[in-house]
């Protein structure tokens, strides 16, 4: 089913009560609901920060793993508001992490860790588009398919700190230039013509920061399976661009 | 990894919800009927050739030419998929270092990319 905005597709409490009888759907359309929270937590304490240990992407990735706790250990019966619950968890699940963060930081880094396994997701790109260039045959067309890709997987990186959040104020100028910013913007944008499970694998890896192996326990799926969305999202996402080529996006 | 035929009927149907998504989207007002000029899709010079043009004065017999040569090589891609614009764009020399040292990088697409740079 496609819906750009499932976290106003049910009222809350049905969600609640669709979760407790085991339903996983309910359960990632809770998480997207509060993602909301969990990046107004991240900046707010990253803003805090007293060392720059770790990335903005790292805070965002932990809180989002306190956020997807809450959620599985939250009692709705208890009429406790989730916003409350939630926050102390996701403050906690950041703080904890990060303060263990300098011991681990001999291990490759989340943002290397994410782009090689889009680079790996990537790789086959190039057998999952038609041969609509007639001109550039084989090899060349494969790698060009490839290239095109990637560099999709690149505008998107670090989206997450651009998209639409409670607290501007961290606001980084991710791109100072006008074209790339553009291009970045629209394709930013067209993620929500994706279909639904394509665009939340898009919106958990590079708006959360999720690994594919975080992003398959969400979705109860192998990583494998995850990786196969993530690059058939990338090409899909190419072809919506392609589709809406040239047309503003008022965002 | 599951290589997705042209005629995959999943695809095929992913392919008509993403239409009818970027419909909805549109008439959202998310996307304006007009504004960016026209992406220079498909230039008039095939990409091969422009390939070939822009390749031919780098020697390719060292890893330093290979590198130049990997990122000549995605610069011409983006730009028939993207437009010339970003050519002027202060960002995209950053942006095609890293897309190009980052390929490179992986054994097995550098072994792709220099066959297909040693065809060229």
């Amino acid at each position: 089913m496609s819906d750009a905005a499932p976290q106003d597709a049910a009222p809350e409490a049905s969600l609640w009560e669709r979760f407790a009888a085991g339903d996983a759907e309910a359960r990632g359309q809770l998480i997207e609901r509060y993602l909301p929270l969990c990046r107004m937590i991240a900046a707010s304490i990253y803003g805090k920060r007293v060392a720059d240990d770790a990335e903005f992407a790292d805070y965002m990735q932990y809180a989002t793993l306190g956020l997807i706790e809450a959620v599985e250990n939250f009692d709705w019966k208890r009429g406790v508001q989730f916003n409350t619950f939630a926050t102390y968890r996701i403050q906690g699940a950041i703080r904890n992490n990060i303060a263990n963060f300098s011991e681990r930081r001999e291990q490759i880094g989340l943002v290397v860790r994410l782009k090689k396994e889009r680079l790996e997701s990537i790789k086959l790109a190039a057998e999952a588009q038609p041969a609509r260039r007639g001109k550039s045959t084989g090899l060349v067309r494969d790698m060009a398919e490839v290239a095109v890709i990637w560099a999709l997987s690149y505008l998107l990186e670090g989206s997450g700190m651009l998209a639409p959040r409670a607290e501007p104020h961290y606001v980084e100028q991710f791109y100072d230039s006008l074209e790339l910013r553009q291009l970045r913007d629209r394709l930013v944008g067209l993620v929500d013509a994706l279909p639904d499970q394509e665009r939340r694998v898009v919106k958990y890896h590079y708006f959360q920061n999720l690994e594919f192996t975080e992003i398959a326990k969400i979705f109860g799926v192998t990583k494998g399976r995850i990786s196969q969305i993530h690059k058939r999202a990338l090409v899909l996402l190419r072809e919506a661009h392609a589709i809406a080529g040239g047309l503003d996006l008022r965002l | 990894m599951d290589p997705i035929s042209q005629v995959n009927p999943v695809l095929d149907a992913l392919r008509k919800q993403l239409a009818e998504n970027i419909e909805r989207l549109r008439k959202a007002g998310k996307l304006g009927g007009a504004g960016r000029a026209e992406q220079p899709r498909g230039a008039a010079e095939g990409l091969e050739s422009v390939l070939r043009r822009r390749l031919s004065p780098l020697d390719r017999r060292s890893a330093e030419g290979l590198a130049a040569a990997t990122r000549t090589f995605v610069e011409a891609v983006l730009v028939a998929e993207f437009g010339q614009g970003l050519v002027s764009d202060p960002a995209f020399g950053d942006m095609l270092a890293d897309l190009s040292a980052s390929l490179r990088e992986d054994a097995e697409m550098r072994e792709q990319l220099d066959r297909m740079l040693a065809a060229l």
